[in-house]
Parts: structure tokens; sequence; C-alpha cells
């Protein structure tokens, strides 16, 4: 114990902060993270769409031992999402074609947040639209409503403007739409990558230059399901989201790329079912994680995973969860 | 984490293109502080610490193990609930609940392996129940394969039933045998004739349907579809249980949409709000639904 807390910790780069420094003699390590200056008790989160706006987790597991929730993602009208079947299992995973369903950013504010505002954690909120204008407006409307800790703008959207190109698949207009959102926020912004991309380092750059200050990746990756008797797709909508333990290693590639691209804190995301999965992604350099498909398996992972880094720091004699992050060694 | 008692097949489905290799089974799980389930209700069934299959499954809860608890107790005594070998099924082992399942998949598949003694990972009860409110009128359950599951525990609630109750063969009505040591008027239909009517089971209901009855039915798309339609034509309640894929089981993921008719399209003359939300989740919505509401030319 007692050693450098610095080492294998980006200290530098927007928005990270040095946290007190733990008494040396203490064997409870220190697990607290800060993100793009959301100071967070730990680094398990839960991922946008998988924990509903928290009430919904709320009566099966102790949401004050998360780090954050990070709510559905919203947009500035309710929208009703995809046509149904709408999820289905595959190996080790599973596609959805939810298509964004969500209640609104204002019945958000009005019927959602002051639940949540009542826990001890932190509330991320997720938003998207359809063109630049929609992700302002909502920009707009958070930006002004107390008990948010920061945005997550998630840019696997398409863009009725662009012939509904997906901003996140587009170094120009992801750097359009994070740098227009950024003129109406003084919140912490976190932009969510799509993995559906040629390069994921092109679009890291283009977010960190328009102005973010943490990534968060990966998103789904795109993908299908069909039925070979019936030879119908499974989804209503055809093409769907794949998450679950299946896409964990294309997302530590990722996040790996990334942080040797980028400076910005990054926030891993991808098929984490436990403790173990978490330090694999801080160690290929997130500060944070975020569990998604795994809530739906066990409503209490992301509290065991909570606890189980607590112990993997313990048992490796870890002063600082931070002290993980970007330590790969290669 | 509750714990297997018990693992059966209770009937031998034949295999076919669509459905695989079938089969029903029940299955008996000793749940401690056992919560109170009401008819309708399903839980969320993990097997083992895998990820492949990832999910849990949704499944109907067929029976409450365990005296006192058991709706038939009260209305026709010990000795028609549960006599197995002289013994209360669960060997005296409960409280509990019994899953009645069909094999469809791999998960499903996997499940016939458990053996008494295994731990499984019960979450519920989850979902509405039938409305019991309507008792005075004449109660017709309609079944079609597996869709009989929730019937047992709701003809436990309800003082005067009857039971349609149809199958693809003989081999596609499982627990028949529980059903007729209740004392409910039953009729059978399959579609081979190989035991009842021969024909649909929405054809015993149109013989059975008065302007007093009220439905309740469980099973194929299809079928629940036609019965919605019949109850419809003769202005009767109808209330449906839906079987959707769903993957949280509590409202979060919104994947087990169903799509209802707005209250826009239901009132006269009004435009539809669009701010209305047109999807229900078959998982906190339901799994029951008022026939009425459903928008079935999308199901
Ligand atoms: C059912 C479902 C709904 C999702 N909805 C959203 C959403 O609204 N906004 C968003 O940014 N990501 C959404 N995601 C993506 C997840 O937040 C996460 O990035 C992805 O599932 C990968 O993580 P996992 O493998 O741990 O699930 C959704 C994922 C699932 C499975």
């Amino acid at each position: 114990m007692g050693r450098d807390l610095k080492m294998g910790v980006r200290g530098q780069g927007s928005g990270v902060r040095k946290t007190k420094t733990p008494n040396p003699e203490s064997r409870i390590p220190d697990l607290s993270v800060n993100i793009a200056g959301i100071q967070l008790k730990n680094s398990v989160m839960t991922a946008s769409g998988t924990f509903g706006y928290g009430e919904e987790y709320a009566p099966y597991m102790n949401l004050n031992r998360l780090g954050a929730v990070v709510v559905k993602g919203l947009s500035l009208k309710p929208r009703q999402g995809n046509p149904p079947p709408r999820i289905v299992e595959t190996a080790a995973g599973m596609l959805n074609s939810i298509g964004l369903q969500n209640v609104g950013v204002e019945a958000f504010i009005e019927k959602k947040l002051p639940f949540l505002r009542k826990f001890d954690t932190k509330v991320i909120v997720n938003f998207f639209g359809d063109s630049i204008d929609d992700y302002c407006e909502v920009a707009k409307v958070l930006d002004t409503t107390d008990g948010i800790a920061g945005l997550e703008m998630n840019i696997s959207c398409p863009n009725k403007q662009a012939g509904w190109l997906e901003f996140g698949t587009n170094p120009d207009l992801t750097f359009r739409v994070v740098s227009a959102v950024r003129r109406f926020t003084k919140l912490p912004l976190i932009v969510k990558l799509s993995p559906n991309v040629m390069d994921i380092t092109v679009i890291a750059k283009a977010a960190a230059d328009a102005g973010a200050d943490a990534l968060s990746l990966i998103n789904t990756l795109s993908g299908m399901a069909v039925d070979a008797y019936t030879r119908r797709p499974k989804l209503g909508n055809i093409i769907g989201g794949l998450s679950g333990p299946a896409i964990k290693p294309v997302a530590l590639k990722m996040v790996w790329q990334a942080f040797k691209t980028v400076k910005l804190p990054l926030i891993g995301i991808g098929g984490i079912m436990t403790a173990e999965d978490a330090i694999e992604f801080m160690i290929v350099g997130a500060s944070a994680i975020q569990i998604g498909t795994a809530n739906f398996v066990d409503p209490q992972v992301s509290v065991k995973i909570a606890d189980g880094i607590e112990e993997y720091c313990q048992k490796n004699k870890i002063a600082a969860v931070k002290e993980l992050v970007g330590s790969l060694r290669v | 984490m509750a714990k297997v008692l018990y693992n059966k097949r209770v009937l031998a489905f034949p295999y076919t293109e669509d459905f695989g290799a079938g089969g029903y089974y029940k299955l008996g799980i000793r749940w401690e502080d056992l919560p109170p389930i009401e008819p309708g209700q399903f839980i969320m069934l993990r097997i083992a610490k895998q990820i492949d299959p990832l999910l849990r499954r949704p499944f109907g809860v067929y029976k409450i193990l365990g005296h006192g608890a058991c709706p038939h107790t009260k209305n026709f005594g010990m000795g028609a609930c549960l006599p197995v070998r002289g013994r209360t099924q669960t060997g005296g082992k409960g409280p509990g609940i019994e899953i009645l399942y069909r094999v469809v998949g791999r998960g499903t598949r996997l499940m016939t392996d458990l053996k008494p003694g295994d731990s499984v990972d019960v979450l519920g009860p989850l979902g509405n129940s039938f409305p019991l409110e309507i008792r005075s009128q004449e109660v017709i359950m309609v079944a079609g394969g597996i869709g009989i599951v929730p019937f047992y525990m709701l003809a436990g609630k309800l003082k005067k039933a009857r039971l349609l109750f149809g199958g693809r063969s003989k081999d596609d009505l499982p627990a028949l045998e529980d059903f007729k040591k209740l004392k409910i008027d039953m009729e059978v239909s399959t579609d081979d004739g190989s035991v009842g009517e021969k024909g649909l089971v929405t054809g015993l209901l149109l013989k059975r349907l008065s302007k007093n009855s009220v439905v309740y039915a469980c099973g194929s798309k299809g079928m629940l579809k036609e019965v919605a339609r019949i109850a419809e034509g003769a202005d009767i309640p109808c209330y449906v249980s839906l079987d959707n894929a769903m993957a949280c089981g509590i409202g979060a993921c919104l994947g087990c949409a169903v799509k209802v008719k707005g209250q826009g399209a239901r009132g006269k003359g009004q435009e539809k709000q669009t701010s209305e939300l047109i999807y229900k989740m078959v998982c906190k919505d339901g799994p029951v639904f008022d026939a009425r509401e459903i928008e079935w030319e999308e199901i």
C-alpha cells in the first residue's frame, strides 16, 4: 500500500480531479471516481435503456449503492417506439429494437426525476434527437433542471436532415451535433459512441474536439435474427442492436483504442456481467463502467459488481480503483 | 435461492418443425417466505449462472404448493388439492410453487435437466392478475395447450366456472387430470379429434356463450384473437392473458410491447392524442388485458 496513487491514472485532461489521498494505513480501497467533474462514490453505473427510470428496480435493489443511474434515453416529445417483437435472445446476448420509446423530457422531469432524487446516487440523463435542433432543445431544458449530475448524449440516432444517417457514424455530423449541444449546457457532457463505425478513434476525436467532457462506449452493435422455418425476421423492425456478453470483446477493443487516442475520461460499456468484466474495462482505460443487459438477468448485479470491485482491490492491494485505469500491460 | 422439489414430464408432445421436440413438464420449486400470488401472475426464472442462454424466462404460476396457501384447500377440501401417493405433492416440503412448462427452445430444454435439490433463481410474482369482481356472471375459461396455466389457480378462486380446453391432440392437453378432479364443467376439443370434440376450442366457445358470460382466455395469439372477436361480437367482457418475449419482467426494458387502442381511438369523435403511448408492456401492464384494449390486427 501507499504507492503512488497517480500511477496509471490519467490525471491530466479535462475534468479529472484529484481526490483526497486515502489513509495509506487503511485497508479500505478508495472506490470513488471523478468523471468530468461528476464525483461518483464508485465506478458503477447502470446503462441507459436497461434500468428504466430507476423506479422499476428500486423494489429489487439498493439504488444508494450505485455511483450513478443513467436513465432511459429521452427525447423532446414522447416516443412510441418500434412495433413488436422488440427483443430476441441470441448466443450469449440479445437483440433489441425498442426504438427509443420514452416518456419525453417534460414527463421525465415532472414524474420520474423526483423519485430518483430521493436516493444518494448521481442522476445522469441520456438523451437524443432526430435533428441537431432537437438535441439542443432537450439539452436546454435539462440544463436548467435541478438534480441532474450530467448529460449523456446518445449519438446513435438517425438524423432526419441527413437521409437518416446516424450522427455517430460520421465524424462531421458528430462534431456538429456535439458542438451545438455544448453551447446549450454547462452540465458535464458525456458523448455515447456507436460501435457501428469504421474507426472509433475518428469519432472519439470529433466528439472531443467538439467539447465533450467524457465519452461512454459502446452502444449496441447493429444486428439481426431470422427464423429459418418461417423465413421471417425475428424483430418487428428487422434490424436491432446486440448487447450482452457477446459484445464484450468488441467493446474492450474500442475502449482501448479510444483511450490511446483521446485524453477524455472514458466510461466502458458492453457485456459486463461480473466485477472481473468491469475491471477489464478499467484496465483498458475506462474510468467508470455501465451495466446494461446484466440488469435483466440479475436485478442486483450492479451492487454485486460494486462489491466485487472493492474485493478485487483489497485482495490485490490496490489502494484506489483509479490505479487500474489504463494499466494494461503491453 | 429457491430449490427444485421435482421436475417431471407429464406429456410427451411429438416433434414439429415450428415447435421442435415438445413435451410438457411440471417443475416444483420450494420457495421460503412465499409471497401472496394471484391467478394470472408470473415469475421470471433463471436456472443457473450461465451466460448462454442469458435471459430469464417468464412462466405463469400454475399451482401454489403447501397447505393453506392453495385456493383449492378452501373450496374443495385438502384432499382435492395435491394428493400424490397419500402425501402432499411437496412431500411436506412446501411452501412453494409449481410451474407447468412446455419445451419450446434451448432454455426450456435445459430446464428439463433440473434435479431435486438444484438451485434456481425466482423473481416475482410479477404482473397483474385476472379481475375477479365479476363473480356473479357465468365464467368461461378458454385455454389452448400451455395456455391452461393460469386457470388452475383461477378456478380455485371462482365459485362456478366452466373450462373449455383445446389442443392439437390428446398430447397437447397438459394437466387435464388436475382439472378433472376439480368440480368445474369442462369440455375438451382437439384439432385431430383424438380426444373430446374435433375442432377448435373457439367452436366450443360459440356453443357455450350467453349474454351473461364473461370470458377469460389464455393460449396462442391466433386463438386469443378469435376469442376476442367472438366476445366482442357477443358484447361480453373478455380478459386475455398474453405471452410475449421479455427481458426484464419489471417494466424497464420496454421489450414486451403490445399495441393498444388509444383512448382517443375509442372515444367518440375525439382526436387521437399523440402524447399517449400506444404500447403497453405485457410484464407490467399485463399479462392480463381487457380484450377490447388490444389492437388485434397487429398481434
Ligand atoms: C433494451 C435496451 C434498451 C436500450 N436503450 C438505450 C437508450 O435508450 N439509449 C442509449 O444510449 N442506449 C440504450 N441501450 C444501450 C445500452 O445502454 C448499452 O450501451 C448496451 O446495451 C451495451 O451494454 P450491455 O452489453 O451491458 O447491455 C439499450 C440497450 C438495451 C439492451
